[in-house]
């Protein structure tokens, strides 16, 4: 196997094709749990395990599965990795669990996970797609750990729990409620799709 | 429709090594999940006596109004330890919930579970004041430990509800004081 | 009494996109019209309101067996059954509402509202009744949040935007100030 092609794949779910900041897929769980930091690895963790394993899975049953009912396999296999990493966390690590909630199990129907499974997986070979999961579930981790830590200083003053920000500093509750959500997401897209494109100028400047 | 029927096989498998695998991953964390579910309903009770098995007790609470229920804990081999009461008392803007445990006729601890207090509770005062409960025997003594500032509501209705927990626990369950 | 606090609760308190952020992603995609938004409404109000009631009976079961821990599994292939089964009857009966929503309606599958509101049903220990009236209530909810908003976006088009709000950055910052009206039913029950 080509380990350019491998690194390639990793880093172009990170960066080029950032599934949150690129993509916009997968905004229910971007929204959702992103008021404290500690909820956006967790969340991007148990996303990048279903991603790396559903891909895997799809990929090497690609042959054995029929054009046809390939949208019912994929549910089966993807909700079958939800259920495992639902049951894994809820005995381990019940805490997280809790706060994270329903979003667990609605990691089913995060369109990442589909989309790669029919845009990627279903084409290519398993460690490709392993590593096409891998890049996208890192992608999305940083992208909403990134807006968990802007949500969290700004709404309670914190990061991950730890005090950040100075004494006179009053929490805007705003920033952890639903609005402040949507409303940061678009500044945070807003700020990186403007941040990019200057990148891509200079780029092109250089040639 | 053959090949309806063969489609239809071929997911049945695949639903089938997906519930087979899910039972393996089940089988090794049923037990942990269950005793998960035991400790969070456990947890303010263990947070006032330490980690016991509580089992709801059956026992007369009239004359005592703020008693909600009386658990005993009870060690490994099935011995009582000592008991948790869980009480609710009316404060300045409502009602304080709150676990008060009992060892060795004294009191262990006593935490608030829930109020919708303005003053005091929740606030860094709670804790240096329901620590003075610690230790205390006597149903009268938990009546003069000193207030919070400024939140004296709050705090008899703690401080009420405390002194109820001892004294049903010496007139009914028969606790000795400890002299 | 009780099921119209669930109901008003489902639809304006803790309203499904607004206040739970289920049902984003076609909340996003689907919203630039309002009357491909309404298609879409009516259409996930179908599958909720069934959903929830057949999924009932599904968890019933699962539990009578011992199986909970396959309830993830049933309940999205219950979810895709029925869109399947939307999809075969609406080309029967009405070619035209079928052509209108198209390429929308196999996307009600992933549509995190629909298996949101059957997983909320379970827990919170709603009856069949409950369970449908809540499901329903989401599924309205959903809708006067999609209708409205495609009402926004279809404003903002003609409307001079600077350039980095255009697309989703700018949609986003509409939903939340929208989030914030929204807000304002929170002492309602």
């Amino acid at each position: 196997m080509d380990f350019k092609a491998l690194k390639k794949t990793l880093l172009n779910g990170i960066f080029n094709e950032n599934p949150t900041f690129r993509l916009v897929l997968g905004m229910c769980p971007t929204l959702s749990i992103t008021y404290q930091a500690s909820n956006g690895i967790g969340m991007g963790l148990a996303t990048t395990f279903v991603l790396v394993f559903s891909n895997l899975v799809i990929s090497l049953l690609r042959n054995l599965i029929p054009e046809k009912i390939r949208i019912p396999a994929f549910i089966v296999i993807i909700a079958t990795f939800v259920t495992v990493v639902e049951m894994v966390m809820q005995a381990f690590l019940p805490s997280l669990y809790d706060t994270l909630g329903v979003f667990i199990s609605l990691i089913v129907v995060n369109c990442i996970i589909f989309a790669r499974a029919e845009a990627f997986a279903f084409k290519n070979p398993p460690l490709l797609s392993a590593m096409d999961g891998l890049g996208m579930g890192l992608g999305f981790t940083l992208a909403i750990t990134l807006l968990s830590c802007i949500r969290e200083l700004l709404g309670s003053g914190t990061i991950f729990g730890a005090r950040f920000m100075p004494e006179w500093f009053e929490p805007m509750a705003i920033a952890v409620q639903p609005a402040g959500g949507f409303i940061l997401l678009g500044l945070t897209l807003a700020t990186v799709t403007a941040l990019s494109a200057r990148s891509q100028k200079r780029k092109e400047a250089a040639k | 429709m053959r090949e309806t029927v063969k489609l239809g096989v071929r997911l049945m498998l695949f639903a089938l090594a997906a519930g087979l695998l899910l039972a393996a991953v089940n089988a090794f964390t049923a037990a942990p999940i269950a005793r998960n579910a035991q400790l969070k309903a456990d947890a303010a009770r263990v947070a006032v006596i330490g980690e016991y098995a509580f089992e709801p007790l059956q026992t007369d609470t009239s004359g005592y109004d703020a008693i909600v229920s009386v658990y005993a804990a009870l060690d490994e081999g099935g011995q009582t330890v000592g008991y948790v009461y869980e009480l609710s008392s009316r404060g300045y803007a409502g009602d304080v919930a709150l676990s008060v445990g009992i060892r060795d006729g004294a009191v262990s601890a006593v935490s608030v579970s829930g109020h919708t207090e303005t003053k005091g509770l929740g606030t860094a005062e709670e804790a240096p004041f329901l620590a003075r409960f610690t230790g205390i025997a006597r149903a009268q003594e938990a009546q003069d430990v000193d207030a919070m500032s400024g939140a004296t509501v709050s705090s008899s209705a703690v401080k009420g509800a405390v002194s109820q927990a001892l004294a049903h626990a010496r007139d009914v369950l028969g606790v000795g004081e400890v002299e | 009494m009780n099921l119209i606090l669930i109901f008003v609760g489902a639809v304006l308190v803790n309203n499904f996109v607004m206040n739970r952020f289920m049902g984003i992603c076609p909340f996003l995609g689907v919203s630039k019209k309002t009357e491909t938004a309404f298609g879409m409404g009516m259409a996930v109000t179908f599958v909720i309101t069934v959903a929830s009631l057949v999924t009932y009976f599904v968890r019933q079961l699962l539990v009578a067996l011992n199986l909970a821990y396959l309830q993830t599994i049933a309940f999205i292939l219950v979810i895709a059954v029925l869109v399947q089964v939307v999809e075969l009857v609406l080309r029967k009966l009405s070619y035209a509402l079928y052509q209108a929503l198209g390429v929308y309606l196999p996307l009600i599958t992933t549509n995190c509202a629909v298996l949101g509101a059957t997983i909320l049903n379970v827990d919170s220990g709603y009856n069949l009744v409950e369970s449908v009236v809540n499901g329903f209530g989401a599924a309205i909810g959903f809708t006067l949040a999609i209708v409205l908003f495609s009402g926004i976006r279809e404003k903002m088009e003609m409307s001079d935007l600077p350039a980095w709000m255009h697309g989703f950055p700018g949609a986003l910052i509409a939903a939340g100030l929208m989030a914030v009206a929204f807000s304002g039913f929170a002492g309602l029950i």
